[in-house]
């Protein structure tokens, strides 16, 4: 469980998360909200990245989180195997051949080819970058997943294979986007809009 | 910027280094990582520390020449030469060959990292992007900088004892005789432990703007400028302080 509890956040003078409450418990959530509205500071605050001014991020006990960033956020001097497999081998004691393994289901599960795995990541189309941003996000097995933008930049072909790989995950989590469209195809009933540092649940 | 930040600013610089060193991770990978960064800093800077050895040997046996030259015995040539060059020359400048090539490069590098949200990827992963990304690198720049000291030191004595002899007509034992008579050890050794304090804190410079960067592209190239600058005047004033300290 995620639990947000009077969330506030002030760059400057500009209040960019004010009061903010809700509980994430097992299901995909969107935040919708325009340019600036404050959804990255948001996912940031939710993954420990920024602190809040004031209130709490509560996460129950062994919860986990994966985050694919709005621009992928990958090491381009490393190969797409090397930037999968970075969080396990950095931080697991688990063999080669067990990250091997957790590398071909997670190939076989976001229908990426083998070759793709020796490329270095600055040869990557958009749509390419973004797949091995999740795959590295969820290779370590997260409880919640974290989306800021998934499909920002991206033509409707490949936004409609994202949002098709999103939605077979099933991971739980936040997926923050300023388009309305995504939130549809992937189906979420759990909408917000983030709008003058509000957070208001919409129909 | 008042006096109590600059004092922040100050201690957060200092701190830095020594926060990196205590960063933890798998030490295996660390080692992996220092490899590739002992070439890149290392084996990728011997062109120019060649080049500016050749140089540098050449102009400082031409100008200690022309001082000595009638008045003191050839021998001086080597003895003067040699001690210039263990004592300030080669430590300084491969300082700052260090300093324009390497540490430049650190700051970009990790600056353009951070504003593309690669550090908060790693804290995401849970990886401590100064045990990843700043270990390594400093680490490299330690080891390496005296490395490069020794290679500047041996360079430049040879060609200027080529020169002398070609040029002065100074017999390559009579240089080496100036330059080993009377031998003190302390020189040698001030030589490197001066460089690898230099290594340290141009390093630590590097690494330390280049994740402070907040902001874009235009920050990135801040980062590097304050980095060159913050580690050339760190050579001199450590510099200075090790001369006192050692003579």
């Amino acid at each position: 469980m995620i639990k947000l509890i009077n969330v506030t956040k002030i760059f400057g003078n500009r209040v960019v998360l004010d009061n903010i409450s809700f509980t994430l418990e097992d299901k995909l959530i969107a935040i919708l909200g325009a340019t600036g509205s404050g959804k990255t500071v948001l996912l940031k605050i939710i993954s420990g990245l920024l602190k809040p001014d004031t209130g709490m991020v509560i996460l129950s006990d062994r919860t986990s989180l994966g985050c694919v960033f709005q621009h992928a956020a990958l090491f381009d001097s490393l190969t797409v195997e090397e930037n999968i497999v970075l969080p396990l081998l950095e931080t697991t004691d688990y063999s080669q051949q067990t990250i091997r393994t957790k590398l071909e289901q997670i190939l076989d599960k976001l229908n990426l080819s083998f070759e793709l795995l020796k490329r270095k990541c600055h040869n990557l189309s958009g749509g390419e970058r973004k797949l091995v941003a999740i795959a590295r996000a969820i290779i370590t097995e997260p409880c919640y997943m974290l989306y800021d933008e998934p499909t920002s930049g991206l033509d409707s072909d490949t936004t409609l294979h994202i949002t098709h790989v999103i939605k077979k995950l099933k991971i739980p989590g936040v997926l923050v986007t300023h388009d309305l469209k995504v939130i549809e195809l992937l189906e979420i009933s759990e909408r917000y809009l983030l709008n003058m540092g509000q957070l208001k649940k919409i129909d | 910027m008042n006096g109590a930040k600059i004092f922040y600013e100050i201690f957060n610089f200092i701190w830095f280094p020594f926060s990196v060193i205590l960063a933890s991770g798998k030490p295996k990978r660390t080692i992996d990582r220092l490899f590739d960064q002992l070439y890149e800093i290392g084996i990728e800077s011997l062109p120019l520390i060649f080049v500016t050895s050749v140089f540098l040997g050449l102009v400082i046996t031409i100008q200690t020449y022309y001082q000595i030259s009638g008045m003191l015995p050839k021998y001086f040539l080597g003895l003067t030469v040699g001690r210039m060059v263990m004592i300030e020359l080669a430590p300084v400048l491969s300082g700052l060959v260090i300093t324009g090539r390497s540490v430049s490069a650190m700051a970009a590098e990790i600056g353009s990292m951070k504003i593309t949200e690669q550090l908060d990827a790693l804290r995401v992963m849970k990886i401590d992007p100064k045990y990843f990304l700043a270990q390594p690198r400093l680490l490299a720049v330690v080891i390496i900088t005296p490395i490069l000291n020794g290679v500047m030191l041996l360079v430049t004595l040879l060609i200027g004892a080529i020169y002398a002899q070609l040029f002065y007509h100074t017999d390559l034992s009579v240089f080496f005789y100036g330059l080993t008579h009377p031998f003190a050890p302390r020189i040698f050794w001030v030589s490197f432990i001066k460089s690898t304090i230099f290594g340290f804190w141009c390093g630590a410079s590097g690494l330390y703007y280049g994740f402070k960067v907040e902001g874009g592209t235009k920050e990135v190239g801040k980062a590097v400028t304050n980095a060159i600058v913050t580690a050339t005047v760190l050579i001199l004033v450590l510099d200075f302080l090790v001369a006192l300290i050692f003579f």
